[in-house]
């Protein structure tokens, strides 16, 4: 694909950063170096076995993604975790062992093992049935949050997920992530985030590997993930090991449902607003299955009922296959397709979404090494048709991602777990393209942009000792920019000194950056454990849009020569503590990251269809920090966390609020959640969630006048207000109605808003419309008492 | 595209949004200048208007400047003195607005100087104006759509203002050729009121020719329409005028056309 490509850039004659990066080059070469001394000198020569397999839910054959193998009683504990893709590999001296295998939400399963030679074992453990029974889960699970160097990751729980109420019963992890500190909502209802002081658009979202450009439904009401479809989920606030880049702020891997190979399935959902409906089928049993899932909303047909010609609609398509082709090989293919469509009349229609594919290869190498190879398309794109004044035509605009990604997991002995690998991407953004139906044309075309992005990782869980581990690697990431085009330099006014033209393929601009993680924790005793880490991200592509909430029309630009990459960097600290044999769990972290080349628009800045966007932005730096408490009760009939954050993000650009410091849009002071379930009994469980959050800082009028017959206000200073504090309770009910072994079905009911608050979504300013001479200050509030009810089925 | 409406009114579709009227305590700030300065081919006077901001919570009586001195100055070596008309409206006919000369107009009030260039542009042709039925938000409504074909120099920038009988929408239409240069532009003028024209009504159109500053101007004021919320950072207007402390304001020379059609059924 890129044979063709001719070097033009200022590789060879480095500039200043340039330079640096090639420091930081021989820097990388020497890590690796390190490593790999690290590694072999802990090697031991003794007599070792190798067990290895795969552990996966005995009635549904659903490989299981952390699920944890120890041996019985060791102290310090011996074990190990599986990764993603279900595999696990233990390295031990030869002998006689007891094995426990363990997951959360499923019954221990010990097993004796006569280890001589390297092995091949599957386990199969079952889901626990009865959630009353108090399950006593032992607390040396390696992959218990206190035992490793891992910080700023939550994984989610599905099952719990699925109890917590959220605006109109459709269950959704982009919400409930929201509930957990350091991540808070871009606002009412929203499915967008920020996570420690970022902006929305530095997350970085994986389905199935791929990335997720625009996770929003309905304008961000509602996300893009159909939680029947999804088998996992971990989000990463800081602290991600190097396999994971791409994005400033935070990750959060989605796995997909693989699907039941042993038996045929369906389950389903009908909802107020939506309805959903899966299929689970072996393709070959014990061998390969399908997993097939759907979601469409119906508020159109209430439109149409009602005699309106307005369209507003979305839907979802999941799809996942999976087959093994020995012991050593297997091969998953998997697919998202969403769309959204609104219409006003036949005058404009807008309809947007995602569509992403992957295609794994799973391979085992030898017992220590695992190897996956992944080809992975995403796209996102909308269009606008606009019928109006005898123009008729429609506006598309489309990025789109070609990407190879090879993985190796490579566990030599206990003490290592090493994941290396290249990540290859090619991007094509199509930013505008005029496409006329009718006889008035109107000729615009956007320029096209090329991107090509790399990334090289090496990282390494090392248990040093039984009290220190290490979580270490770098990721070496480029981005070059590529023709064909014209290309712009801009002078400090944003004005157009030089245009130079580019052919198709040439490098037009490259930046390499080194991207370390570090991570340290101490045990300082079973239950608890000190941590630190040290994090680099740097992001290549960028969102233009005036809006935090998922707009559907989101421009993203690449890096180029007048916008450099943006970078963060992030130093943490935390504790970590187990209390009363694991059913408590508490954490504390503290935060402070800085930020550069932090976008943002000139006063007046024509963000929309203008090739010469890179002339009205503004860049400049940031800085956050907080300290993030969460205390979690994790089994019995009461469960559910408290969190609490206490942070502060600011950005500092010339040419906005004078050249000062400024609160980030998204800047909170205080932000709490309080989630509770409770089972009132086998069948009904009860759960509430409370947030209290300080409001987005925001720009007020100090002032006003009247200017072409309109009173206009004046302003001061860039967020230089609050919007008034947001509080709220969701309340929801599960009733389960039957489960049998053949047949579950269970209802769902839930009041967003419970106590009916007026939250601000939005204060505008106006004159008053009786009284011209006053002006006054208008509070829009949006869901007040929301009720909905879904009943769910499975068979 | 008004995507914020959209996203309100797709929230108002689902359910009842609640608007209230609330108190927010304010900052004030020290008044500033403002000043709407035209200038146009019509062989109507120069007009400057100087008044002064207010803080928020006060009623909208917004000072006039009266002691003001304003020059104005063509790019030919002519100039004149406007004259004080009262309540800050100050007038010239002495310079004529002629198409593609640049006129620069000079303030000193309350003993601080301003300075503002603004080119009249030359005259594109406004080549109609009529009334289709379109569906909107709103349901069906009439709406007045118009037409011109933009010439091949790049550069050229639109003003419309709407009337009908005998009032006019505040509504800013803008309109330039940066990405459609040289072709033909037609555009609907949609009105986010609830006004509907009925059969008979007199719709006025006046289209405007203006410079690049102005246009950055009124454009500027026009995002702020939407008002401050959730998605927009507010920021005064890209203002042409020069001086210190900063005024607010702009100064316009442009070519005027104007058309008129009665709605039929």
């Amino acid at each position: 694909m890129f044979a063709n490509l001719k070097s033009k850039h200022n590789l060879y004659f480095p500039s200043l950063p340039d330079l640096e990066s090639v420091l930081n080059l021989q820097n990388f070469f020497r890590l690796a170096f390190l490593l790999s001394f690290f590694v072999f000198a802990t090697t031991t020569f003794a007599q070792n076995a190798t067990l290895s397999g795969t552990i996966k839910d005995s009635k549904t054959g659903e490989v299981l993604i952390g699920a944890t193998v120890a041996v019985e009683n060791s102290k310090p504990i011996v074990g190990t975790v599986t990764n993603v893709y279900g595999f696990y590999s233990l390295t031990l001296p030869k002998g006689n062992y007891t094995l426990l295998v363990s997951f959360i939400g499923y019954q221990n399963l010990k097993k004796s093992v006569d280890l001589q030679q390297n092995t091949t074992l599957t386990f199969e453990i079952a889901e626990n049935t009865n959630e009353l029974t108090e399950i006593v889960v032992t607390s040396d699970a390696p992959q218990d949050k206190v035992q490793n160097a891992q910080m700023g990751m939550e994984k989610l729980e599905m099952k719990e997920m699925n109890k917590i109420p959220v605006l109109l019963g459709e269950r959704d992890i982009l919400k409930t992530i929201q509930l957990l500190p350091g991540i808070k909502s871009a606002g009412e209802g929203n499915s967008g985030f920020n996570v420690r002081g970022g902006t929305s658009d530095q997350n970085a979202i994986f389905l199935d590997e791929a990335l997720v450009y625009n996770a929003s439904h309905l304008l961000g009401f509602f996300s893009t993930f159909n939680s029947d479809a999804i088998k996992d989920a971990t989000v990463y606030k800081g602290g991600m090991p190097a396999q994971y880049g791409s994005r400033l702020s935070s990750v959060l891997d989605i796995r997909m449902k693989d699907g039941n190979d042993k038996k045929f399935g369906m389950g389903g959902g009908i909802g107020l607003i939506s309805s959903r409906l899966n299929v689970e089928t072996p393709i070959v049993k014990d061998k390969g299955s399908l997993f097939l899932s759907g979601r469409r909303t119906y508020l159109d047909l209430f439109l149409k009922a009602a005699d309106n010609d307005n369209t507003l609609y979305f839907y979802d398509f999941n799809a996942k296959a999976n087959y093994k082709i020995n012991e050593k090989n297997r091969i998953f293919l998997s697919g998202y397709f969403g769309r959204d469509k609104l219409g006003v009349g036949n005058t404009f229609g807008i309809d947007w979404g995602n569509t992403t594919g992957t295609l794994r290869w799973n391979r085992v190498i030898s017992p220590k090494m695992f190897s996956n190879t992944s080809l992975i398309y995403s796209n996102y794109s909308y269009r606008i048709s606009i019928n109006a004044a005898g123009n008729e035509f429609d506006i598309l605009s489309r990025i789109r991602d070609y990407a190879i990604k090879q993985e190796f997991l490579y566990l030599p002995n206990p003490k290592h777990t090493i994941t290396f690998g290249v990540h290859s991407t090619y991007h094509n953004i199509v930013p505008g393209q005029v496409e006329s139906r009718g006889s008035n044309v109107i000729n615009v075309e956007l320029q096209d942009r090329y991107a090509w992005e790399n990334a090289l990782f090496v990282n390494d869980e090392w248990k040093i000792s039984p009290r220190l581990n290490l979580n270490y690697g770098l990721r070496l990431t480029t981005f070059s920019l590529l023709g064909e085009g014209k290309f712009y330099s801009y002078n400090s006014e944003g004005k157009v000194t030089n245009t130079t033209n580019y052919g198709s393929g040439e490098f037009v601009q490259t930046y390499i950056n080194p991207e370390p993680r570090l991570g340290l924790s101490y045990t300082v005793n079973l239950n608890t454990s000190v941590k630190a880490s040290y994090t680099r991200n740097v992001q290549n592509l960028h969102l233009i849009s005036n809006s935090n909430a998922g707009t559907p029309t989101d421009l993203w630009i690449p890096s180029s020569k007048n916008i450099k990459p943006e970078t963060a960097d992030q130093w943490a600290l935390g504790l970590f503590k187990n209390i009363k044999d694991n059913q408590f769990e508490f954490n504390v972290e503290a935060y402070y990251k800085t930020m550069s080349n932090q976008i943002d628009y000139k006063d007046g800045a024509n963000t929309r269809a203008n090739d010469k966007i890179e002339g009205e932005l503004l860049t400049g730096i940031g800085r956050a920090y907080g300290i993030e408490f969460l205390f979690r009760k994790k089994q019995g009939r009461l469960t559910g966390w408290v969190g609490y954050t206490l942070s502060r993000t600011e950005r500092q650009i010339e040419g906005i609020n004078g050249g000062n410091w400024y609160a980030a849009r998204q800047d909170r002071t205080h932000d709490i959640s309080v989630v509770a379930m409770y089972d009132l009994s086998k069948k009904v469980s009860l759960s509430a969630a409370w947030v209290f959050n300080t409001g987005n800082a925001v720009t007020f009028p100090s002032g006003k006048y009247t200017v072409a017959d309109k009173t206009t206000f004046v302003y001061t200073e860039r967020n230089g207000y609050r919007m008034p504090d947001y509080h709220r309770l969701d309340i929801g009910l599960t009733w389960i109605r039957k489960k049998t072994a053949k047949f579950e079905s269970s209802w769902n009911f839930s009041i967003y808003n419970a106590y009916g608050r007026e939250n601000a979504y939005t204060i505008t300013f106006r004159e008053n419309k009786d009284d011209r001479t006053k002006t006054e200050a208008v509070r829009t509030a949006l869901f007040r008492f929301v009720p909905a009810v879904t009943y769910n089925f499975k068979f | 595209m008004k995507l914020k409406l959209l996203a309100i009114s797709s929230a108002l579709l689902l359910f009842t949004a609640c608007e209230r009227v609330i108190e927010i305590d304010l900052n004030s700030s020290s008044p500033a200048l403002v000043v709407e300065a035209t200038l146009n081919d019509s062989g109507e006077p120069a007009q400057v208007r100087l008044t002064k901001t207010v803080n928020f919570s006060e009623p909208n009586n917004y000072p006039a400047v009266e002691n003001a001195t304003i020059t104005l100055a063509d790019d030919k070596g002519n100039s004149t003195v406007l004259q004080h008309k009262g309540k800050g409206l100050y007038e010239s006919t002495q310079i004529k607005g002629v198409q593609g000369n640049t006129y620069t107009l000079t303030i000193l009030a309350e003993g601080n100087n301003y300075t503002a260039v603004s080119q009249l542009p030359k005259k594109v042709n406004f080549d109609s104006l009529w009334i289709t039925e379109q569906n909107t938000f709103i349901g069906k409504t009439k709406v007045a759509s118009v037409k011109l074909k933009d010439p091949i120099e790049i550069g050229n920038n639109y003003r419309f203002k709407l009337g009908l009988n005998q009032g006019r929408f505040s509504n800013l239409f803008l309109f330039n050729d940066n990405i459609s240069n040289g072709q033909t532009l037609s555009r609907s003028l949609f009105v986010n009121d609830n006004t509907k024209m009925e059969v008979n009504d007199t719709v006025k159109v006046e289209m405007q020719c203006i410079d690049a500053a102005s246009y950055l101007y009124f454009f500027s004021l026009n995002q702020l329409d939407s008002g401050p919320n959730q998605s927009a950072s507010p920021a005064n207007p890209v203002s042409n005028i020069k001086g210190s402390p900063k005024a607010l304001g702009y100064f316009s020379a442009y070519s005027v056309q104007r058309r008129e059609v009665i709605v039929k059924e």
